[in-house]
């Protein structure tokens, strides 16, 4: 089974930039592509046996990657694209169900943010379904943790299942770190290392693939609704999605929020948090200033997950909750992929349904204590 | 024959649904058949959705009791000097009446359980509020309801499961006028789970999240565990079979086989609400009941009462805002006149009207009007409304009966006669109220419409088999057991010694946990 | 000679048939449906969004007892003749503003049935999927809309200063 987890983002951006910009044939000989206008769907399927066979070949080349048709590229970069915005959600959401009251003002906070990680992901998903690939949420698909980021993006990170504290909120506020810091008053100003390979660069790479091919979009298969705003029918609109991805983490250029100065993006949003204290842009003087304090939330102090899920050594109440969760969790990604097929709308509110019985299911879980008085975490396994 | 059950239970709304919840959970292996009457009506249908959506339909409205005067398929009659109207106020279905409820989750007062004591009017409980206190606790958790801590009501241990909605805008601006006028406004207690997305079409709701004893019931029958647990449809119970004091089973009909069965059960609890409850103990006659089981002192079916609704409306001139309702339920309301000093004179819960302002863009763009011609309309006269439900008290002379015939599934047609002694005194009472509650409107500016008047709907119909120490004058005892018979319950509205001045429903979900749990108890 | 669009039909809905919608009756019932935006000048906003909730709707009304595949089809052969003939603009106006058919014994022609039975469902689902906002901006819900839970950042609905 092909791993497309090992490839590198730098890598696909090099990859998408010579798709897109050479206009090379590919040296493969490829079956030919069937219009998916229509079919079933059967007929879509999660990667063009063509792409499978370039990426075979990846994995055992080194530089410089073979050509690949330019759409197939940007495939292959939308899809690197969907397993890193899938990867931050379970350990947001994990974070987030770990605050008590959940109606607390960090735990409202953190929820926005999980809802816009969520609508990057149906941004992505979008944007594939829009060049008739369909996106893949289930099976290997589905992140394990704990793990590294996708695509080798902060390598020293380990992305875990853990309760809010401020382990976690140092993991991501890594993760959404932004190439340059903005001053906060009172505080030092920071600098971040230079990395590697920067999600910012790989988007802007993706973007300016997508500009340069000027693929044709369909409507059809797009959903719109709840956590899911957005449809992309020209150009336009996919660079809106992606401007809109990268500032609602990062910050637009100079300011940290995307659009609106009360929303801030998402690496000032936790900093709020670390700092405990609300954060507002002063315009003029060009830095946040710290308004009121925010409560700290009492939370459940969680013991990490085993990554092959709760054995049957495990507490029955333990594992009848975690097996709820899984089923319910696995359940609503197969309504979830499901929802990006043409009329996949009903498909979309069962699987908003469940996305809501989770946090209650993970919440029963936390409850329970282990034998050092901590709490259980749900372990967000995949269940076919 | 069909073997014993440990339970047969008649009905599968809300009461049926809690009282299986708690035996259930004492112990999966309990074996328990409810009977359900009607059809099972699909939930989360997109059909059905849209339907409601494009055309206000529900899938469930053919349940509706046909009161159309004269037909022959008229199953409910109204005699006395009040009329009492059966529109829209129950569902015959899988889920009783949840499968339409707004969820309005209020728990009664410290007061209304004293009610005789207080007053001289209506009836004591044969306990009190801090009795009821756990299971209220427990109905809330059941039914997701969200509230505000800070509001009136009852004492309470704890906050609610549930934040409370903001008020809108336009709840706002009336919640301003409520405090210049006396009125403590307050957030309307409602079952809706977290995922609620604020839809606005709670009658048939997309994603489940108005509570609904559907759901609920569901998840119970398709627990593996719950081995022993049956349940069937189209399944009308025409009488309990009783031998002496203790009951054996009930005849119903069995939809598969077309006859009529007896299923036999250790304990049988009538679930099927107020008017099937006290009608189903009325049919069930033997040469040891003649009147019908348990009414050996006639008390079965009398002291009906329900909640009248009554509103104001007013109009003012202008709409700046562009406001309309936005929710599908009301959030803001009032129990300042749900008080001990209202009790005698019967007290009154103070909510806005959900349906107003109301700018149908619609209807309209249907009728052809232009954009100029709508944002026209959109500034123009705004409507306002409120609402207000009032107590009564249960008086014998008004009764539910059996009327002749049969109705749809195959349940006994319903006469209820209803008067008031002193009509002029209680229509006084509401006439001040409505001129208080104009009062409110009129300081924002609202001029007063044309009243409507108002007549009693069944939706919160009570009291025919209700709670009492005595035989002579109640029908069930404080554990809900009918009087003389030993395995014999009730559990629907029918049990209410009084109405207090909220819906009903909450109060009825804490006795069925309650009553549940204490034979979950007794049984070991 | 009456125009295609005027000739008389009786009052009731037309049959079904076996048929599924094919993609050009769909895309042009889209384009009927994109009309309303147009004709009610709520370009804010965009109906792509709607897409999605309006297919859901023309898919759940296309099977069951009251089956609208008949009356779809019809409206999309019909909507295209309007807008080959008359020009869209024109077409537009004559079926929003100048056709007005509310009850059902008024659905006398081609057009009446394309008003009654469908363009005055996609007006309601226009409404009720966001178009209300074209009307009011400001304002955040309606019957039929999901505007969100209690636990999101901005309240579901316009709030006012008392919350």
């Amino acid at each position: 089974m092909i791993d497309e987890d090992k490839l590198d983002l730098r890598k696909i951006a090099s990859i998408v930039k010579a798709a897109t910009t050479s206009g090379h044939k590919t040296q493969f000989a490829m079956p030919a592509r069937r219009l998916a206008f229509g079919t079933e769907a059967a007929s879509l399927t999660a990667k063009s046996a063509a792409a499978a066979a370039v990426e075979a070949v990846l994995l055992k080349a080194d530089p410089p990657p073979p050509d690949l048709p330019a759409i197939d590229a940007i495939k292959l970069a939308l899809r690197a694209a969907l397993r890193l915005e899938f990867a931050t959600i379970p350990p947001y959401l994990t974070a987030l169900w770990s605050i008590i009251d959940q109606a607390h003002p960090v735990a409202i906070s953190i929820r926005a943010i999980a809802h816009e990680e969520m609508l990057h992901l149906s941004l992505l998903c979008n944007l594939l379904a829009a060049l008739d690939e369909r996106p893949s949420l289930t099976g290997d698909a589905v992140p394990r943790f704990p793990s590294q980021l996708p695509g080798g993006v902060h390598p020293e990170i380990e992305l875990r299942l853990e309760g809010y504290g401020p382990t976690a909120l140092e993991t991501f506020m890594e993760i959404e770190r932004p190439e340059a810091a903005l001053p906060i008053e009172g505080e030092p100003l920071e600098t971040f290392p230079a990395e590697d390979v920067t999600i910012g660069e790989f988007y802007q790479e993706l973007l300016q693939g997508i500009q340069r091919v000027n693929p044709p979009l369909d409507a059809r298969r797009q959903i719109a609704g709840p956590f899911t705003w957005f449809v992309m029918t020209k150009l336009d609109d996919v660079e809106q999605a992606i401007k809109l991805i990268m500032a609602q983490g990062e910050g637009a250029h100079g300011v940290p929020f995307p659009k609106y100065k009360h929303h801030l993006s998402h690496y000032y949003r936790f900093k709020s948090l670390k700092l405990l204290t609300k954060l507002e842009w002063d315009e003029d003087a060009k830095l946040l200033r710290k308004k009121d304090q925010i409560p700290a939330p009492a939370v459940f102090t969680l013991a990490p997950p085993p990554p092959e899920g709760y054995s049957q050594a495990a507490p029955r109440e333990l594992r009848t909750a975690s097996n709820r969760f899984e089923n319910t969790y696995s359940q609503m990604l197969r309504l979830l992929e499901e929802s990006w097929l043409e009329g996949g709308d009903k498909s979309f509110l069962r699987a908003l349904e469940l996305m809501f019985e989770l946090g209650p299911l993970a919440q029963t879980i936390m409850r329970i204590g282990t034998p050092d008085g901590r709490g259980y975490c749900p372990s967000f396994r995949y269940l076919p | 024959m069909t073997a014993a059950y440990d339970y047969v239970i008649v009905g599968s709304g809300v009461a049926a649904t809690l009282v299986c919840d708690r035996l259930l959970e004492a112990n999966p292996l309990t074996s328990i058949l409810v009977l359900e009457a009607g059809e099972r009506i699909p939930a989360r249908d997109r059909r059905s959705w849209w339907d409601l959506v494009l055309a206000k339909r529900t899938p469930y409205s053919i349940t509706y009791d046909d009161d159309k005067a004269g037909g022959e398929s008229q199953e409910s009659y109204s005699v006395g000097n009040v009329l009492w109207t059966f529109k829209e106020s129950r569902v015959r279905a899988y889920g009783g009446s949840t499968m339409h409820w707004g969820g309005w989750s209020l728990r009664f007062k410290e007061e209304d359980f004293e009610c005789r004591s207080r007053t001289g009017r209506g009836a004591d409980w044969p306990f009190g509020y801090s009795t009821l206190e756990p299971w209220y606790e427990l109905a809330e958790q059941k039914l997701g309801v969200g509230g505000a801590l800070k509001d009136e009501g009852p004492r309470r241990r704890w906050g609610y499961p549930l934040p409370a909605y903001p008020w809108s805008a336009h709840e706002s601006e009336l919640a301003g006028a409520f405090e210049k006028h006396g009125l403590k406004p307050g957030h309307m207690p409602i079952a809706r789970f977290k995922r609620c997305m604020t839809t606005g079409t709670c009658k048939y709701c997309p994603i489940g999240a108005r509570y609904s004893a559907q759901d609920h019931m569901d998840a119970l029958l398709y627990e593996p565990a719950h081995a022993n647990f049956h349940l069937k449809t189209g399944a009308p119970v025409r009488r309990i079979v009783a031998n002496r004091n203790r009951v054996n089973g009930v005849e119903y009909h069995d939809a598969m086989t077309g006859e009529w069965l007896v299923a036999q059960g250790a304990k049988v609890i009538v679930c099927a609400g107020t008017y099937e409850s006290a009608k189903l103990l009325l049919a069930s006659t033997s040469p040891e009941w003649p009147t019908g089981l348990g009414n050996r002192y006639d008390q079965v079916g009398r002291y009906i009462v329900t909640h009248l609704l009554f509103s104001v409306e007013g109009t003012r001139k202008d709409n700046p805002q562009g406001w309309f309702q936005e929710y599908d339920f009301p959030t803001l309301m009032s129990r300042s006149w749900d008080t001990p000093e209202k009790q005698a004179d019967g007290k009154m819960f103070v909510f806005n009207n959900r349906a107003l302002p109301k700018i149908e863009f619609d209807t309209l763009m249907m009728q052809g009007k232009s954009r100029k011609e709508i944002d026209e309309i959109v500034k123009g006269p705004r409507r306002a409304g409120l609402s207000a439900f009032v107590e009564e008290f249960g008086d014998p002379q008004n009764r539910l009966s059996l009327a002749p015939g049969t109705g749809k599934f195959g349940l006994p047609k319903t006469r209820i006669s209803f008067s008031r002694r002193n009509p002029a005194r209680f229509m006084a009472t509401v006439t001040a109220a409505q001129a208080k509650l104009a009062e409110c409107l009129a300081s924002l500016g609202y001029e007063r419409n044309e009243p409507t008047k108002e007549n009693p709907r069944g939706d919160h119909a009570s009291g025919v088999c209700r709670m009492g120490h005595s035989p002579d004058s109640s029908v069930t005892n404080g554990n809900l057991a009918v009087h003389g018979i030993e395995n014999l319950f009730v559990c629907s509205n029918a049990v209410l010694p009084n109405a207090a001045a909220v819906n009903p429903t909450l109060t009825l979900g804490a006795l069925a946990l309650r009553l549940g749990s204490w034979l979950a108890e007794e049984s070991r | 000679m009456a125009e295609f669009w005027d000739e008389t039909l009786p009052v009731d809905m037309l049959a079904p048939g076996d048929q599924p919608l094919s993609r050009e009756e769909v895309d042009l019932l889209w384009s009927l449906f994109r009309a309303i935006a147009t004709h009610w000048e709520t370009e804010k906003i965009d109906p792509e969004l709607m897409r999605s909730r309006w297919l859901d709707m023309l898919e759940a009304r296309s099977s069951g007892q009251v089956d609208f595949r008949g009356e779809y089809r019809h409206a999309a052969a019909v909507w295209k003749v309007m807008v080959d003939k008359l020009t869209e603009p024109v077409a537009i106006t004559k079926l929003f503003a100048d056709t007005v058919v509310t009850k059902e014994d008024q659905a006398k022609s081609r057009i009446a049935h394309v008003k009654f039975y469908v363009a005055n469902d996609f007006i309601r689902c226009f409404v009720a999927k966001g178009g209300f906002r074209g009307f009011v901006e400001k304002a955040r819900n309606h019957t039929g809309f999901m505007g969100g839970s209690r636990f999101r950042e901005w309240p579901p609905v316009r709030t006012g200063d008392r919350r």
